[in-house]
């Protein structure tokens, strides 16, 4: 029984050290030094997406706020999921956290159906818009038109752009500088609420106003 | 058939503007501390608030500075101290359903929040580190890397002998 067992092992010994060494070579070209730490946060409206960290080796699914995970090069398999606690993740990540930009507030205002023309509850949004960008003293003012699927494409791209600049006059007409503000269209090709072709839609014949 | 003609028709008013896509900013710099600097077309320069980025940019910052840009279609992305980035691809043309954001970091720290393109073609996204892909699906997640042996950071040029 012993002599079988040892027997079994020799041959194996060389086995396991040229394993080691060959780990240890690719370490070494892979970059032995290099390993990438991701955390994922809940983001501002508190909502908690995903992030999958691949490797050649395998996976991880990050789901749940402050989880983290570490990946030591693009070989190996991403290591297990911790949990960090927000006090260790912002002194790890103090610097870039104190940088990121305040994010953009958008405000959506509706038209009436084929119109170039506000609906009442929209307009009622406007004081609201331009205390924003007084606060916030936004130079970076984006406004894209939409409409919904109801007629052409071509048409629509246009109703679209000139809902954006009839809602740019309006916005100058309240004292914000026009060179401060792009307008875009995405005519029927980013709707709010995604329908068939030539479906009406009170909700896609809109303006997206971002201040950034 | 119909279809087909009034989508070649769109095409054709979208083309220049898609060709001109190549070299319009794809996003601005909106807050920044100590020496932010931008690889572009072999130079490197200085960048400052304000400032937009183009496609194909490497951002780098160095000791005790940082960098956060915005880029258009909302994704907010920002660097901590001797970071580096490079802004492969960015396509942001909601008219034609054109999106991608393939971004590869190569050491340091970041940021990352999705934008429109990350809600509407999440697939599309690709931010990758030296040993890692990320996939992401609408959020925000933070990144470290610590550099490769054959790429060491300044830090370790400048504290030599």
């Amino acid at each position: 029984m012993t002599k079988q067992t040892i027997l079994k092992r020799e041959p194996k010994m060389p086995r396991i050290s040229s394993i080691l060494i060959s780990v240890l070579l690719l370490m070494v070209f892979s970059g032995c030094g290099s390993k990438s730490t991701i955390v994922l946060l809940p983001d501002p409206d508190g909502k908690v997406g995903q992030v999958v960290v691949a490797t050649e080796g395998g996976q991880q699914v990050l789901n749940q706020a402050y989880q983290a995970v570490e990946a030591k090069g693009p070989k190996a398999p991403p290591g297990e999921i911790v949990v960090l606690n927000p006090e260790e993740v912002q002194s790890i990540f103090a610097e870039v956290i104190a940088v990121d930009p305040l994010i953009p507030v958008k405000f959506i205002l509706y038209f009436l159906l084929n119109s170039n023309e506000l609906t009442d509850e929209s307009q009622d949004e406007l004081p609201q818009i331009i205390k924003t960008v007084e606060e916030r003293n936004s130079t970076d003012i984006v406004i894209t038109g939409h409409t919904d699927t109801v007629g052409a494409m071509e048409y629509n791209y246009k109703l679209a752009l000139e809902r954006a600049e009839i809602m740019k006059g309006i916005l100058i007409a309240n004292g914000i500088n026009g060179d401060n503000i792009t307008t875009t269209s995405h005519g029927e090709g980013n709707p709010l609420i995604k329908t068939q072709d030539d479906v009406e839609e009170p909700r896609n014949r809109r303006v997206e106003v971002v201040v950034r | 058939m119909n279809k087909l003609m009034i989508f070649c028709f769109i095409l054709t008013i979208l083309l220049p503007g898609a060709a001109l896509g190549e070299e319009s900013p794809i996003g601005k710099i909106k807050t920044g501390t100590g020496e932010v600097m931008v690889l572009r077309n072999s130079n490197e320069s200085a960048l400052h608030p304000g400032d937009s980025l183009y496609q194909s940019d490497i951002i780098r910052t160095r000791a005790r500075s940082s960098v956060g840009i915005l880029f258009d279609d909302n994704t907010v992305l920002s660097l901590g101290p001797e970071s580096e980035i490079v802004i492969e691809e960015y396509i942001f043309a909601p008219q034609q359903g054109k999106f991608s954001m393939i971004t590869r970091m190569l050491k340091g720290t970041a940021s990352y929040l999705s934008g429109i393109i990350g809600r509407q073609a999440p697939d599309s996204v690709k931010f990758s580190t030296p040993d890692t892909t990320i996939g992401i699906r609408g959020t925000k997640f933070l990144v470290k890397v610590i550099g490769k042996a054959g790429h060491p950071p300044p830090v370790f040029l400048s504290s030599g002998p």
